[in-house]
């Protein structure tokens, strides 16, 4: 608990009796996504960013340099860890060395949050290094079930899945096989008790690409289960006349997924928000500015609650 | 497979999806995974999935091998890790290591003929990098061995620090990494004709050191860290280089910290050598 900076010291304060140091993520706080370039300068001015999350992937090291900035990070900070090789929409079953690699994460680091994504990202062996979308069939549904369980299992903890960006939809399996994402979500929630960590670019990506309504999205969304948020910026590229939204982390948050983020915290209440930056990455100053942007949003919806939406108004 | 007319399983939609994200142009393929179009054609779709995944982990691999990418230029080594990427798509969701078998790739390489040191510099850069990420060890102080009765010594085991490693190179693969680093003398030049390179990779605190040493050596160390006594790893020594001089080595051995242990004879002795300790916990 030395050198926290003020922000991290009102987070510590306001955390539950009996929550040990720096465990706890308050549903106020504002996030970003770590970069190794930005290491030393979170540690010496972390502006408005209380924690941060880090890739499970990038927290495997045995040793040396990288993983003692990681633990030092740790030390001032909550952290969410976050991976994006799990693949829990995996047909072949998941990958239990993985997973193991995964569990040591948990236990080594302490981390507030652990979350995941609905989708795959291996195949026959193969890494694929992007996250792949499923069809929403019952298949799928048993499929993600199972693997969100043995991950909770195994972690000892329950975990946050991250609705995808897409790209593409499927064919329609038989006939009333197939569900919206939300529905999808819904039924995952309810049989694994995992959380969402709702990721509202990704909303406004796959609107885009798909062609359906963000507001209906979130009206069938399991909101009560949302832990974390994500807020992020992406590119549009016009192929064959069709304009794709390719979700690459690459600019600020543009006013369409803003608005679809206050929107959420209007329904949800206030949840712990984290701005992801992956390509084209600014100075820290540029990237704590626009994380003291969603602070403000928050801190606003937090001052003006609002009910949680009724149960009535999801299926 | 499926019954025609029926869905496919999960496992035929994304063993499709794979087969095109990895380079198949086969319609056919593309087709089983039971894409709709909204638009495009379910390759069009499937494109954008593939573009991912091909700039993202040629971006990971130039990441991984900064040298290697500056030696050869930005467009070269994009289209060599892309035939490389067709061949060898990675098998391990960390891809900080990603590349292993590149060098060997590279040396197979034709467009790549013209710089045989190339592999080399790979394996350097790859060596350097599992070296990084290698669990912690203490290394022993410079006078550990001296402090050992001197008819015990050749009786004793030595752990190898797990972040050592080694390239051995017919090039000056060292100083050609070298010479594409920051603090690189500006007035300094490499010359193929230098000769060839056995470099030691240490990590005694949290930087990484690298140093030239004889075969000698590298036999020594390779010989305790399979767990034999210091007088079965001097004799290897010896074979390898009969001008070896342990002395010498050892002290170069002890000041790159690559020793952390130094087991005297007695509960090991006559027992069959430990084997090595697992370098890396979370490698894959």
């Amino acid at each position: 608990m030395t050198h926290l900076p003020a922000r991290a010291q009102a987070v510590a304060a306001a955390r539950p009796e009996g929550t040990p140091p720096s465990d706890a993520l308050p549903a106020r706080a504002v996030g970003v996504g770590l970069k190794p370039a930005h290491m030393a300068d979170l540690r010496a001015d972390p502006g408005p960013v209380s924690w941060v999350e880090v890739h499970a992937e990038n927290a495997m090291q045995a040793g040396g340099p990288r993983r003692h900035a990681l633990e030092a990070v740790r030390r001032d900070h909550p952290l969410s860890i976050h991976g994006v090789g799990l693949s829990l929409g995996g047909a072949e079953g998941l990958d239990r060395a993985h997973l193991a690699r995964l569990r040591r994460v948990v236990d080594r680091y302490q981390p507030a949050l652990v979350s995941e994504h609905l989708a795959w990202c291996a195949s026959g062996g193969t890494f694929l290094n992007d996250l792949l979308p499923l069809p929403y069939t019952d298949e799928a549904l048993d499929l993600v079930t199972r693997h969100v369980d043995q991950t909770q299992e195994a972690l000892g903890r329950p975990i946050l899945v991250e609705n995808p960006s897409r790209y593409l939809a499927f064919d329609p399996g038989r006939p009333g096989d197939d569900r919206e994402e939300p529905e999808f979500l819904t039924a995952l929630v309810r049989r694994t008790g995992c959380g969402l960590l709702l990721d509202v670019n990704n909303i406004v990506v796959s609107a885009g690409n798909l062609g359906f309504d963000p507001l209906a999205y979130l009206d069938g969304a399991p909101l009560d289960a949302v832990g974390e948020i994500h807020v992020a910026g992406h590119a549009v590229r016009r192929i064959d006349g069709v304009d794709i939204r390719i979700d690459d982390h690459g600019s600020p948050a543009p006013e369409a997924v803003l608005a679809l983020y206050v929107e959420t915290l209007r329904r949800t209440g206030p949840r712990p928000t984290l701005l992801e930056r992956d390509t084209n990455v600014p100075p820290w100053a540029a990237l704590a500015a626009e994380a003291g942007r969603l602070d403000d949003l928050l801190q606003a919806a937090a001052d003006h609650p609002q009910p949680m939406p009724t149960p009535e108004t999801r299926r | 497979m499926s019954a025609p007319g029926a869905a496919p399983s999960l496992a035929v939609r994304q063993a499709a999806i794979r087969d095109v994200v990895l380079g198949s142009d086969d319609p056919a393929v593309a087709a089983a995974a039971g894409i709709a179009g909204h638009g495009l054609t379910p390759a069009q779709r499937l494109a954008i999935h593939r573009n991912t995944t091909h700039i993202t982990l040629i971006e990971a691999l130039g990441e991984n091998l900064p040298v290697v990418k500056t030696l050869v230029g930005e467009a070269f080594f994009a289209q060599a890790a892309r035939a490389f990427l067709r061949g060898h798509p990675p098998t391990s969701p960390i891809l900080a290591y990603w590349g292993e078998g590149f060098a060997d790739f590279l040396a197979t390489y034709a467009p790549a003929a013209s710089l045989p040191y190339l592999p080399d510099v790979a394996r350097l850069e790859q060596a350097r990098l599992s070296a990084l990420d290698a669990a912690d060890a203490t290394p022993l102080p410079p006078d550990a061995l001296a402090r050992v009765p001197a008819p015990l010594l050749p009786l004793c085991r030595c752990a190898v620090h797990p972040a050592f490693r080694f390239v051995v190179s017919a090039w000056p693969v060292d100083r050609i990494w070298a010479m594409h680093q920051p603090d690189w003398p500006a007035d300094d030049t490499v010359s193929l004709d230098d000769g060839g390179a056995t470099v030691l990779i240490g990590r005694p605190h949290e930087t990484l050191l690298m140093v030239r040493a004889d075969h000698g050596t590298l036999s020594l160390l390779l010989a305790l860290g399979m767990g034999q006594t210091l007088e079965t790893a001097i004799q290897a020594a010896t074979r390898t280089d009969v001008a070896f001089d342990l002395t010498r080595a050892l002290t170069r051995v002890l000041s790159l910290g690559l020793l952390t242990e130094v087991l005297p004879p007695g509960d090991h002795d006559g027992e069959a050598p430990r084997p090595p300790a697992s370098r890396s916990e979370d490698r894959p």
